[in-house]
């Protein structure tokens, strides 16, 4: 069994510099042992088909920022931005060439292994180890605590049927090799319908795999971190949890957020 | 038709449990709401060879109209299909109140997503929302041929319409319908909205 801290790049924004801070920031904190990996540019000819072909949105089908996109807002665009963090799900047992610090290997993760993701543009500031001695029976995700009754009431019920305010976050993930296969083959038998749909992944999922799912193999799919373990610097800047997260926040508001910090 | 008792049983649901929701109710309850109800209601009818006894109504949102308007005409089973669980919540209790003339069953459900289980049974589908959600000749495409469709969409862009069409020939051909009983444009504060029926 072993503990597995993952991250994840694709296109030009994140660069080395951005995937060394990330693992010195692991590295300080993390007092179990762990391999870290970096999933490089992984992607698929069928999803990345998908996401040409619906995207509405008149820029990069891959920026979060909110705002309008032409006729549509950025939730109604299509697209599934960021869709290639679900495509971790499809390689976690499967053999695949992925790179440790230091080389090229070709390596098939034991499903007793346990896995941690974390999106390059988080602070982690205690140890990690808490996430390796959670519950390993079902994977977990973040829980925006802001959209549940924080700022306002009934906030995410009220969007929900409006593809908004997902109360998941997937700017860090917890699970063992397969247990999130069902999500990946869901988009895989359902591509153009999801792409089309959903502009967010995080959105798709909470509405597919979260409480309000019909089937019940697939409601509740995911545990949520408990308050606090997970900080939002958008929304709780003066908070610090275990990781600190900047989703949300332009790559200009995150660099100037993240100068408080270094 | 309109059953006041429907109504207050709906707000004090709301009043109780969901107050934050009580905002969308009353958009829920607007005159352009009560119009899009009442175009397919009035063509239902008027049209001697539609006397539906069984209907699914995709995306129903809350059933405060389509309920006592489906009724109305006689139809002796409607489903409710909507995937926001505080929704179908209310419409139960809105149900209550007409479970004496019609069964009407309360699914939540992503008919896109859920499509698999949806009871294609019926003599009619009723969607008012072809705008929030992926085309629809793909659910048309698993109901048997002689089911008849009522479809309404629009162009306008709004928080939540993915689907818009551009006009009514575009939004025919995204329905899948095929033969086609009746069609028709409103105009309404520059956006157009459509109907569609046939099957």
């Amino acid at each position: 069994m072993v503990n597995r801290i993952v991250a994840m790049r694709w296109g030009k924004v994140y660069t080395d510099e951005h995937v060394n801070k990330l693992f010195d920031q692991i590295n300080k904190n993390c007092s179990v042992p762990f391999e870290f990996h970096l999933f490089d540019n992984l992607d698929n000819d069928r999803w990345n088909m998908a996401q040409k072909k619906h995207f509405r949105g008149l820029d990069d089908p891959d920026q979060r920022a909110q705002g309008a996109w032409g006729d549509f807002e950025r939730d109604d665009c299509g697209g599934l931005t960021h869709y290639r963090k679900l495509l971790m799900f499809a390689h976690d047992l499967d053999a695949y060439p992925i790179q440790n610090t230091t080389k090229w290997v070709i390596t098939e993760w034991d499903p007793s292994d346990r896995i941690l993701y974390l999106d390059l543009d988080v602070l982690v500031l205690k140890d990690l180890s808490y996430f390796f001695d959670l519950d390993d029976s079902k994977p977990w995700i973040v829980k925006s605590y802001w959209f549940d009754g924080m700022r306002e009431e009934g906030e995410w019920q009220r969007q929900f049927h409006l593809r908004r305010c997902p109360y998941f976050n997937s700017s860090v993930l917890t699970w063992k090799p397969g247990q999130n296969r069902p999500i990946y083959d869901f988009i895989d038998q359902h591509l153009d319908e999801v792409f089309f749909t959903y502009g967010v992944n995080d959105n798709f999922m909470f509405h597919l795999f979260g409480p309000w799912a019909y089937e019940e193999k697939r409601r509740e799919h995911f545990n949520v971190y408990p308050p606090g373990v997970i900080t939002s610097h958008q929304y709780t800047p003066n908070e610090r949890g275990i990781i600190h997260s900047f989703e949300g926040m332009s790559i200009a508001e995150k660099n100037e957020a993240l100068k408080c910090f270094y | 038709m309109f059953l006041l008792e429907a109504g207050q049983a709906a707000l004090t649901k709301i009043d109780t449990q969901y107050p934050y929701r009580k905002p969308d109710f009353y958009q829920s309850l607007r005159e352009s709401q009560l119009s899009q109800q009442m175009w397919w209601y009035d063509y239902i009818s008027n049209a001697y060879y539609l006397r539906p006894n069984s209907v699914n109504v995709y995306a129903s949102g809350y059933a405060i109209y389509s309920i006592p308007l489906l009724v109305r005409l006689g139809v002796k089973e409607i489903n409710l299909y909507d995937y926001d669980k505080e929704i179908c919540d209310i419409n139960w209790e809105i149900s209550y109140y007409y479970q004496d003339r019609a069964k009407i069953n309360i699914h939540l459900m992503d008919v896109v997503f859920d499509s698999p289980w949806i009871d294609k049974s019926v003599d009619l589908v009723l969607n008012t929302s072809c705008e929030v959600m992926y085309d629809f000749r793909k659910m048309r495409s698993e109901y048997p041929k002689e089911t008849k469709f009522i479809l309404q969409g629009t162009n306008m862009p709004h928080i939540g319409n993915i689907n818009l069409s551009a006009d009514l020939d575009s939004f025919v051909l995204k329905s899948g319908l095929i033969d086609i009983d009746w069609e028709q444009t409103v105009v309404k504060d520059g956006y157009e909205r459509y109907m569609v029926i046939g099957s």
